[in-house]
């Protein structure tokens, strides 16, 4: 997930099989949320968006069926409130390849989580969702040696800003 | 609204009580009323309020304590509107594609809508199965290659294809692809260049791999099923070299030499299956006939080498021109040796027309940006060992002098007498003759040179070291030889059949006796691998300082034992010093202008320049 000053929320979804090679790919159009949205959820606003909009649409329109999303926007974890995905935040310095004062990632309001660390990976999940360290450990545990969970959000980073150039100009 | 609080005076008229409450002075001027509370503060019975009073004898009810009653009033309610807003509930829109793997993890209703586009087969078999947990998984971090799509890519399925690939070393270790050794970080870089791209230019500096890269790119698109008959197209004496390079990069790959009789090579040209066939640039003009044939059509033509087709009008580089090829790529470590003419010719075989010779410099720069990957030792290798330069002014013996001077004297005077019968070819000769005598003196065969070289090659061959030696002739190779039999002289040059090359070098680099070799700068100076030399001599000088180079780098390059040094050899106050100073001076002024561009700083020497050295004019041409 990305915020951009002018362009708005905008995110892309990319899934990997086991070796970490793409399979489907994903990503919105930049939106803005009106005035009354803003108002209405004041600071969740970005939970609203990142989550309920952009995350929702993102898994709604994948064929196919993951076993767990991570995110690495805690904004986008309301997703888990909206679908049956089980969506966890990589609680990882990851690495950015593009980013300036305009193109960010979004805020969230601070939710009650629940944090796990498995394999060399922290996690954190929405206290209520249905996240369990042995769900995460038996996911993780099917991923080829060399998955490195963090690279493939540069590729989603680069993949995004290469469908929306105007935020790489940002 | 607020409720109010009302003060009174218990016995005042309700207009008294107002003047109170109000607190409107003006009508009692003679009563003044202090309070620091606020009168809602104030209860019933209470006298919190300091009063002083100022006696005017007549009413006695001043005497009376206040009474303060306290009353509420409830706002008057209001309407309250209700103003419906619609929140948007429609979700993002959205845009995506499906990767042709995906179809293992759809379910079946929706497989069928997986749409086979031109990307299905392009990377499907590079990876298989993993089994890959050999490998630690506390593996420690390391920088990741992508392959970046090319600026000429324009749709945005199939950039987003490639950017969103893994790693490149992440593609390569689950695919089970086995190296000799690890590549380096700037070698991956360079395999992610070639591969998404159809048209390219790997101009590395020699030594830096270039062949590695190629052939490790190949392997990952034939393993992608992207390719299915590549031409190498390289020098005659490079062939081995290739086919020896291809078994220790992709042994699982067969490789087949355009090579036999007519006939052989007419049956190898229509075998169509074959994955990979190397061809060399003379071959290609004798088979010219044959490449005709419409049925021949390569997925990737390499070419080697290609400053061979530098000069576009030469039958070499239109024969390459014309073969027929879906993907170009073009290696070269020099691919501007004279002027920028040489790359915009390099790019005829690429993408004809692309470049245009009245294009500026700055223009071919940016016009060619995408297209070109050019790294040099300098910039990837901090870490490889030095390379140090010697440039060795020896005085010529005696004997040489004398028959130098008289050359040169008698050589000018001729030349001078020529007029505008004078060209080129007859400055060439003279340079030629002067050059020869400044490596042995014609009629003693005394030689300042051989002399430095026989005093050096002692103590290399005593410390165990081995030691090329270049020139330009081989009768100066033959003359070397014989008075240095004692360092096992081993000789590699034109006159050395091709396929007794292989076995020079072999007895060179294992034979422990063999501490010298001798070349020519024409077969020795490319693709040879002789990283484990440690000394080099320039006996005499090439016109480009980029053929030099070359030669250099067959030392100095990745894998070299230690420190190369390189001795240069001039005989002072000659011809050759002259020519040394002249390529100085336009390397220096090629390396402050052109910085960035990296361009014409190989460049030798111009027709006006050849003339200089004598202090000859350039003769004008006759008006037609």
């Amino acid at each position: 997930m990305r915020v951009h000053a002018e362009h708005g929320y905008f995110g892309g979804y990319l899934i990997v099989n086991q070796l970490a090679r793409p399979l489907e790919f994903h990503c919105t159009m930049p939106i803005k949320p009106s005035r009354a949205q803003s108002l209405l959820y004041g600071p969740t606003i970005d939970d609203f968006v990142c989550g309920e909009q952009i995350a929702k649409a993102l898994v709604t329109k994948a064929k196919i069926s993951p076993d767990l999303v991570i995110t690495d926007s805690l904004s986008a974890l309301a997703v888990s409130l909206v679908s049956d995905v089980l969506a966890v935040k990589l609680d990882a310095e990851l690495p950015q390849s593009e980013t300036s004062e305009k193109l960010c990632l979004p805020k969230s309001t601070n939710h009650e989580l629940q944090r796990f660390r498995v394999s060399k990976y922290d996690f954190v999940a929405l206290a209520n969702s249905s996240v369990t360290e042995t769900r995460l450990t038996q996911i993780l545990d099917q991923l080829s040696a060399n998955f490195e969970i963090t690279e493939p959000f540069q590729r989603v980073t680069e993949a995004l800003l290469e469908a929306h150039p105007i935020a790489r100009a940002a | 609204m607020k409720p109010f609080t009302r003060i009174g005076d218990h016995g005042l008229n309700e207009q008294h009580a107002q003047g109170w409450a109000g607190i409107e002075f003006a009508d009692y001027p003679r009563l003044a009323i202090h309070s620091d509370r606020l009168p809602g503060a104030v209860g019933p019975g209470t006298t919190a309020l300091p009063v002083e009073f100022y006696a005017t004898g007549w009413q006695g009810m001043l005497d009376r304590s206040f009474v303060v009653d306290v009353a509420t009033q409830a706002p008057e309610s209001l309407d309250v509107q209700v103003i419906p807003i619609r929140l948007q509930s429609k979700l993002p829109k959205t845009i995506g594609f499906t990767f042709p793997e995906a179809s293992d993890f759809l379910p079946p209703a929706t497989k069928l809508e997986t749409t086979a586009d031109k990307s299905q087969n392009r990377m499907d078999n590079v990876i298989t199965n993993d089994d890959a947990d050999q490998e630690s998984k506390n593996k420690s971090k390391r920088k990741w290659t992508r392959i970046k799509p090319p600026g000429d890519l324009v749709k945005l399925e199939d950039r987003l294809y490639f950017v969103l690939q893994p790693p490149l070393e992440s593609l390569l270790s689950s695919a089970k692809l086995e190296f000799p050794f690890e590549p380096f970080p700037y070698q991956f870089e360079g395999i992610a260049f070639l591969f998404p791209r159809e048209l390219a230019i790997l101009a590395d500096e020699m030594g830096l791999g270039k062949t590695m890269q190629a052939i490790t790119t190949v392997r990952m698109l034939l393993l992608a099923g992207q390719l299915r008959n590549v031409l190498m197209v390289c020098p005659k004496p490079l062939v081995t070299n290739w086919v020896r390079e291809f078994k220790t990069w992709a042994p699982e790959i067969p490789v087949t030499v355009i090579e036999g009789d007519s006939v052989k090579r007419n049956w190898i040209w229509g075998q169509h299956t074959a994955p990979v066939r190397i061809a060399n640039y003379e071959l290609l003009m004798r088979d010219r006939a044959i490449l005709d044939d419409p049925d021949i059509h390569f997925d990737l033509v390499i070419l080697d080498e290609a400053q061979r087709i530098k000069n576009r009008n030469s039958t070499t580089a239109q024969i390459v021109r014309a073969l027929p090829r879906s993907r170009s790529w073009a290696l070269t470590g020099t691919p501007i040796e004279n002027s920028v003419e040489d790359l915009i010719n390099i790019f005829e075989f690429l993408q004809p027309g692309y470049l245009r010779d009245d294009m500026t410099l700055k223009a071919i720069g940016q016009a060619t940006r995408d297209y070109i990957l050019r790294r040099t030792k300098d910039k990837v290798l901090t870490e490889m060992p030095p390379k140090m330069f010697r440039d060795e002014e020896l005085d010529l013996t005696p004997s040489q002098y004398d028959s130098y001077r008289s050359a040169e004297d008698d050589g000018v005077v001729q030349l001078a007498g020529m007029g505008e019968m004078l060209t080129i070819q007859h400055v060439f000769e003279l340079v030629l003759r002067l050059k020869q005598i400044c490596n042995f003196d014609p009629s003693t065969g005394s030689s300042c040179k051989l002399e430095r070289l026989e005093a050096d090659m002692e103590e290399i061959a005593a410390s165990g070291h081995k030691a090329i030696v270049f020139s330009q002739w081989v009768e100066t190779l033959d003359r070397i030889a014989q008075p240095l039999q004692r360092f096992g002289p081993m000789e590699y040059h034109g006159r050395v059949p091709s396929k007794k090359r292989d076995g020079v070098i072999k007895q060179f680099k294992e034979d422990p006796s063999k501490h010298l070799i001798l070349m020519s700068y024409g077969a020795g100076s490319v693709g040879l691998n002789l990283q484990f030399c440690q000394y080099v001599f320039l006996f005499d000088r090439w016109w480009n300082p980029a053929v030099e180079d070359q030669a250099v780098n067959r030392a100095h390059r990745i894998g070299a034992a230690g420190p190369v040094t390189v001795t240069r050899m001039m005989a002072a106050n000659t011809i050759e010093q002259r020519i040394h100073n002249v390529l100085e001076e336009k390397r220096a002024l090629f390396n402050q202008l052109f910085a960035d561009v990296d361009a014409p700083r190989n460049a030798g020497l111009s027709q006006q320049e050849i003339f200089g050295l004598f202090n000859l004019t350039t003769p004008r041409k006759k008006a037609a």
